[in-house]
């Protein structure tokens, strides 16, 4: 069981990717809607995970995750995205993101990422 | 392995060389000492036979007279002669007058008599034998071998000592002489090592000749599979440079050679900002050592692009062999799938299409109307609203919220090709909007909306119609008739064109046109029903249909429906008791009949049961037997559910008394046939004055 914080501007989403977190056994223990939320959240309770949009009012996912990685640099960040926004998602796994999953996802294909980011070391 | 295997055999070699070359010089050595002996003894034996010439006595008389006379003269002569004959350079006698000097006596070469020399060899004068001296005697009369043999007097003195000098050059001569026969032992030592090496190696340069050929055979036959695989093969390293090896469909791709291109300028040849990620993402990938996270990079890459309206798609797998920069390498397969592209889009096309007729079917009204009201639009309302002299942007935004409802009524309609266009003026009256409105604004909007073929965008979608359906479709009768065998076309056709459960809704929605719930086709007994219990004098409850919304061919099981008014029949006149009898019973006072309908997979059950007086199986046992359809042995050995199957033989269909008791059975024939017809099957269900049920069992049959 993890604990996952959930970056995203919309509330469709998070609700979406909790009720498959939930499903998975994991706890939510944050959600925040834009990235600038998201570093306040993150330091407030030290998930185990994040999931974090890319598109985002403020601050973006990109800038988030190295907000949080400048911060936290053992965090564990995947980027939720659009298919036509790799090149974003590139700059965010460069950036220390360590995976991605593309919208529309399936909990098969969180489940997949999920655990193997938080099998990473 | 191999190359162990090679130091060792070039190890071998060496120490066989050089234990070769060691003989060599071993034996050049020993042929040079040998060769120096035998000019060192020449020398030698000349100095003991001139010795021997030597008169002991006349000699002494000449060191101790130290005088010249005959004998000196004669011998002079001798010696001279002895020079000539044997070709010797020097010979002469020397005699010792102290520990470092010599006097000469006798001398070929002139005469010098008591001559002195220091440089004499002082075991000449010592030695009691003779000998031979060195190569390395070299004296002011050039590089010497020398032999000397002692004259020795009738006391053993040694009183003086006969020199013979060999000039080295003769030596040299002899060596040169035998040159031939030194280089033909070489030749043989060389042959005989080469003659070694080929027999070790002639084996193996056999294997990797076979071991090449055997690569090239199969290096040509995987070049051949690649190149007829219909996929495209590449590959490249760090610095992206496509590889000289590709596979033919990649030239057939890209139109030329790939050779040294680099890899995103050949997929992304105009877009700046693809070709720089695909670098960077390559880069890395190539970089990256940790396979999990250069699978994620990999999987960032493009998977389709598109090449002069071609479709390609890209598959890039890591090359874990060692490339020959030393690093990863990247390969990549092509596949165009232009024709399945195309294939799919016409599909897609084809499925609007269908989707598109189904919806203005059954929605036609709303079809017409909408269609009316947009051409009312394009004709006479855009006119008015373009020349009024309300305030511009205000008509470009009562133009936008009209384009807008229309876009949205033939979304609803699925009219795709009239609601992309319009979504694209829509677009741009947007645009329009959000300029400051000048005087520039409504001109804008005339260019723009009498630009617009807003007539000819519905005339594309009114011809499929009109192509699938007839043009008597698009006439403005309230109520049109479509022929089913039009709906039948279109029903196959959707079945061929999408997937099943997209179809799936599509065929509901067009067969409630056509088919009919399985319940419609019972609605009619019950006013039946009434009407016959008011001829039977029963009293009934109006017959109760529950469950059956499931759409059927009615074509296909209106007859058996029909049939069903004999077991309505039955029910009500032999099941459903009089009134009193059913008081008497402790019953409701009205009968009650009722109809349930479910599905079951592929069935249908339909259960006609009545709360009547059930059916006597032993008065339908002594029927049959009176009938003379059974005997009466086998009635009674046949179990009361096979009894009561007799209620649908042709001889109880027929001849029922009506209230008889036993004559539940009229017309009941009929029915089966029909069942049997559709392949189904009944079940009779009986209790004695609590009632009687028929449970059907249909196959649902769609064609």
């Amino acid at each position: 069981m993890a604990r996952i914080l959930l970056v995203d501007d919309s509330a469709f989403i998070r609700r979406n990717l909790s009720t498959i977190f939930i499903n998975m056994g994991h706890e939510i223990v944050g959600e925040a809607s834009d990235g600038r939320q998201a570093y306040t959240e993150y330091s407030a309770c030290r998930p185990d995970l994040v999931t974090m949009d890319v598109t985002m009012p403020y601050v973006d996912g990109i800038e988030a995750v190295r907000n949080i990685l400048g911060g936290f640099p053992q965090a564990k960040i995947i980027m939720i995205s659009t298919l036509n926004q790799k090149p974003h998602v590139y700059e965010a796994i460069k950036n220390g993101a360590k995976h991605y999953i593309i919208k529309p996802f399936t909990p098969e294909k969180v489940s997949e990422v999920v655990n193997l980011v938080l099998g990473m070391d | 392995m191999k190359t162990k295997m090679r130091k060792k055999l070039i190890i071998t070699y060496g120490i066989v060389l050089l234990i070769l070359l060691l003989i060599q010089g071993l034996f050049i050595h020993y042929w040079y000492v040998r060769t120096l002996n035998d000019v060192g003894n020449n020398a030698m034996n000349i100095s003991i036979s001139v010795a021997k010439a030597i008169n002991i006595d006349e000699y002494e008389k000449l060191i101790t007279t130290k005088k010249r006379n005959d004998y000196f003269n004669q011998m002079q002569s001798y010696f001279r002669n002895v020079q000539m004959t044997t070709g010797v350079k020097y010979v002469y006698v020397e005699h010792q007058i102290s520990k470092t000097q010599i006097e000469y006596i006798f001398d070929a070469e002139k005469d010098s008599f008591l001559e002195k020399d220091d440089n004499s060899t002082p075991e000449a004068h010592t030695t009691p034998h003779s000998f031979h001296t060195a190569v390395d005697s070299y004296s002011v009369w050039g590089t010497l071998i020398t032999g000397y043999s002692p004259l020795i007097n009738k006391d053993g003195e040694i009183i003086g000592a006969v020199g013979t000098d060999i000039d080295v050059s003769y030596f040299y001569q002899e060596l040169l002489d035998n040159l031939f026969s030194i280089s033909l032992y070489s030749c043989g030592m060389i042959a005989l090592f080469c003659f070694l090496v080929y027999i070790t190696l002639s084996q193996e340069i056999k294997e990797r000749k076979q071991a090449q050929e055997m690569l090239t055979q199969s290096s040509l036959s995987l070049r051949n599979l690649l190149n007829n695989a219909g996929q495209g093969f590449l590959s490249f390293g760090e610095n992206l440079r496509i590889d000289t090896e590709y596979s033919s469909e990649c030239l057939k791709i890209f139109g030329y050679d790939l050779k040294n291109h680099l890899f995103p300028d050949v997929i992304f040849p105009e877009d700046i900002v693809q070709r720089e990620f695909l670098t960077n993402v390559l880069r890395d990938v190539i970089k990256e050592t940790d396979h999990t996270k250069q699978s994620i990079l990999l999987s960032l890459l493009p998977e389709e692009i598109t090449l002069d309206e071609r479709f390609i798609h890209l598959d890039f797998r890591i090359i874990q062999t060692e490339h020959k920069e030393g690093s990863l390498a990247i390969m990549v397969i092509l596949t165009d799938f232009t024709d399945k592209r195309c294939l799919e889009q016409q599909m897609e096309d084809e499925r609007k299409i269908l989707k598109m007729i189904v919806r203005v079917i059954t929605e036609r009204n709303n079809f017409i109307v909408t269609i009316h009201d947009y051409k009312h639009f394009c004709h006479n309302v855009l006119q008015e609203m373009l020349s009024a002299s309300t305030p511009s942007h205000e008509t470009v935004y009562e133009c936008f919220r009209r384009i807008h409802t229309y876009k949205g009524n033939f979304s609803q309609l699925e009219m795709p090709h009239i609601e992309k266009h319009l979504n694209s003026l829509e677009d741009k009256l947007s645009e329009l909007l959000k300029e400051p409105e000048d005087t520039e604004t409504r001109a804008q909007l005339i260019a723009l909306m009498s630009n617009a073929p807003l007539m000819e965008w519905l005339n594309q979608e009114l011809n499929i119609i009109n192509k699938t359906l007839g043009d008597w479709f698009l006439t403005d009768d309230i109520v049109v008739i479509v022929d089913e065998t039009k709906l039948i076309e279109l029903e196959e056709k959707i079945k061929e064109m999408f997937p099943t459960t997209e179809g799936q809704a599509l065929i509901i929605e067009l067969r409630r046109l056509r088919y009919k719930s399985f319940s419609d086709l019972l609605k009619p007994y019950q006013s039946y029903v009434l009407k016959l219990s008011e001829l039977l004098e029963k009293h009934i409850h109006p017959m109760l249909i529950s469950g059956g919304d499931i759409l059927v061919n009615p074509g296909i099981y209106q007859s058996f429906a029909k049939t069903l008014v004999h077991v309505f029949r039955n029910a009500l006149d032999h099941g459903i008791e009089p009134m009193e009898e059913r008081i008497d019973q402790g019953k409701d006072e009205f009968g009650l009949i009722k109809c349930t309908i479910k599905r079951e997979e592929d069935y249908l059950t339909l259960i006609i049961s009545d709360d009547g007086r059930g059916i006597n199986i032993n008065a339908l046992r002594e029927k049959a037997i009176t009938k003379g359809i059974i005997d009466r042995e086998t009635a009674n050995r046949l179990a009361d559910e096979k009894i009561l199957a007799y209620i649908f033989h042709d001889d109880f269909s027929t001849n029922n008394r009506p209230n008889e008791i036993s004559g539940y059975g009229m017309g009941l024939s009929a029915v089966k046939k029909e069942l049997d017809r559709l392949g189904g099957y009944v079940e009779v269900k009986t209790k004695l004055h609590e009632g009687t049920a028929l449970c059907f069992s249909i196959p649902i049959i769609e064609a």
